[in-house]
């Protein structure tokens, strides 16, 4: 009997207990206990810090200057998702319709081996493309055209380009996902009932695919509004954002603002990430 | 391309054109890292001036990048066998047991991918530092802190791979007697072995490419290769970061063929969005 029960233990808790705790142990406590110490240090409670002081939220928040840094990065990670999300949709449907091997190969390739590379590498790329004197602007200063040179880097047209251009994968794979998911049939019955291609897209396609919109959304939003390389190099100091700021405060030994920033910036990307779940669930949770 | 149900003609064409316009958009960036490796004007000017290797030769030879190199493969190694090692498990339970916990388990597990690289990489700093572990500028540091971040992506793989395998070929190594240890390794393993090599080949490119957290992290010493390469262009724009690109651009092509000879037909699959085309 008493055997019997310690099998059962044995069973219900050291076996999990086995599996999950390695992982746990060297992974997920060290995640927790940062997040803590991250909100630790943003109330005063740092090496060389006063102890209990809520000042530098207060500080940070009540100067303009802040809030200018939080919308121009929520305003840059809108724009780069619109952006993703328009040309991505129709990527995405033209990708499901390809029915040579060969064509899918090229496109997933050149479309997804993009992830493979070094954000730095891209960063970079985008940097050769669009300088004063770089491809873009010679081409367009060539005959017959004769313009430019555009200003292109070091403000935010070169980031968002380059953003959306980061991104789009990420956009895509969902999209994909969610339109191969969609029963051939029920365009079939929409046709066979009269309905035009427009009308098709508009009732039938584009709702049922919503969900797989929002998820693109979410995660192109989140990676959009954090996105630290990309602003870095194409926007050459000028352009400003919340994970910038995090970054020059820590080298400035500002060890409460940085933790006030970072805080902020993670409010910011799990804030949205929860107002779009929320939408998702209320209009698509009864049907999935 | 292939019509589906109720397209109409001028849609398809126009769909095409968005796909061509799309593709071309994808690989510029690319196409001008490669090519510009070979220009010997300094300062990235268009058309090149010349062809030159020359950047080849400096960045094979910069110290900062040998090194780098050298600390990003020990990183993405160590990093990707100690992700595995503690994913694999982790996906077991989460896919087969019962127990308490599981769906809070579920939740923190999220987490990484949510919470933005940077703050993820002040936070791990801060914890290191306070913590007195001595793991800030340290090879190991960044190892846990790369494990930390593919975590997610590693027992997402893992969990949808597990969820194909039948139970029952396990349970009958058991009832032939097998001990559970014996039979998950003799068993479950090798049917999983694609999602292995999917899951082990994200983490090792992950690490391999990853800067937000890292910047963090990491001393001069154990500084790796995106690193180097991110505060070289922070200073210095010629050809020699282009050259250096179009060699890792050629290495992750061929680890990637190498991964899908091994995985076979299975990732292929994975890799086009699970159709049999």
């Amino acid at each position: 009997m008493t055997g019997g029960k310690a099998l059962g233990t044995f069973r219900s808790f050291y076996v999990p207990a086995m599996l999950v705790g390695p992982a746990t142990l060297i992974v997920l406590i060290p995640f927790i206990a940062s997040l803590v110490v991250l909100g630790v240090y943003s109330v005063g409670f740092y090496p060389g810090g006063a102890g209990f002081d809520l000042g530098v939220w207060k500080t940070f928040l009540s100067d303009s200057y802040s809030w200018t840094v939080i919308f121009t990065s929520i305003r840059l990670a809108v724009i780069v998702t619109f952006f993703c999300l328009l040309i991505g949709y129709p990527v995405a449907c033209a990708l499901v319709r390809l029915d040579s091997m060969l064509m899918s190969i090229i496109a997933y390739t050149v479309i997804f081996s993009p992830l493979l590379m070094s954000v730095v590498v891209r960063s970079y790329g985008w940097l050769l493309l669009l300088s004063d004197s770089g491809f873009l602007n010679s081409l367009l200063g060539a005959w017959p055209l004769n313009l430019g040179p555009y200003r292109l880097i070091y403000n935010e047209i070169g980031v968002i380009i380059a953003l959306v251009h980061i991104l789009l994968p990420f956009a895509v794979l969902p999209l994909i996902t969610v339109l191969l998911q969609q029963p051939q049939q029920l365009r079939e019955a929409a046709a066979d009932l009269g309905a035009s291609p427009f009308a098709i897209f508009w009732k039938v396609t584009f709702p049922l695919s919503l969900p797989g919109v929002i998820v693109a959304a979410e995660i192109v939003f989140a990676l959009a509004v954090s996105a630290f390389v990309t602003p870095a190099v194409l926007g050459g100091g000028r352009v400003l954002n919340l994970s910038r700021l995090v970054y020059e405060n820590i080298g400035n030994i500002e060890w409460g603002l940085a933790a006030v920033q970072a805080l902020i910036l993670l409010i910011a990307a799990v804030g949205v990430l929860l107002i779009l779940e929320r939408f998702n669930r209320r209009t698509f949770g009864e049907k999935s | 391309m292939q019509a589906r149900a109720g397209d109409s003609k001028a849609a398809v064409l126009m769909l095409r054109m968005v796909l061509g316009a799309v593709l071309v958009f994808m690989a510029a960036p690319i196409l001008i890292v490669v090519a510009n490796s070979f220009n010997s004007s300094q300062f990235n000017v268009w058309p090149p001036a010349g062809f030159t290797l020359d950047w080849y030769h400096k960045a094979l030879t910069m110290p900062q990048f040998q090194r780098g190199f050298v600390n990003s493969v020990i990183a993405g190694v160590l990093s990707t066998l100690v992700v595995l090692a503690v994913g694999t498990p982790l996906a077991y339970a989460i896919v087969r047991i019962k127990f308490r916990g599981k769906s809070l388990l579920q939740g923190v597990l999220l987490g990484p991918l949510v919470v933005p690289r940077i703050a993820m990489g002040f936070s791990l700093f801060v914890l290191y530092l306070a913590s007195g572990s001595g793991l800030y500028g340290s090879m190991s540091g960044i190892v846990l802190g790369h494990a930390l971040l593919m975590l997610p992506f590693v027992v997402s793989v893992l969990v949808a791979n597990l969820g194909e395998v039948d139970p029952i070929v396990e349970e009958a190594a058991r009832d032939l007697g097998a001990g559970a240890v014996e039979a998950f390794v003799r068993v479950v393993l090798p049917q999983i072995r694609p999602g292995l090599i999917v899951a082990g080949l994200l983490a090792f490119i992950t690490s391999f490419d990853e800067v937000e957290t890292t910047i963090f992290l990491v001393k001069p010493v154990v500084n790796t290769l995106p690193i180097e390469m991110y505060l070289y262009l922070d200073q210095y724009q010629d050809p020699t970061l282009a050259a250096l690109s179009t060699l890792l651009i050629a290495l992750s092509m061929l680890l990637v063929l190498v991964g899908l000879m091994f995985a076979k037909r299975g990732s292929l699959r994975f890799l086009l969005g699970g159709r049999g085309a």
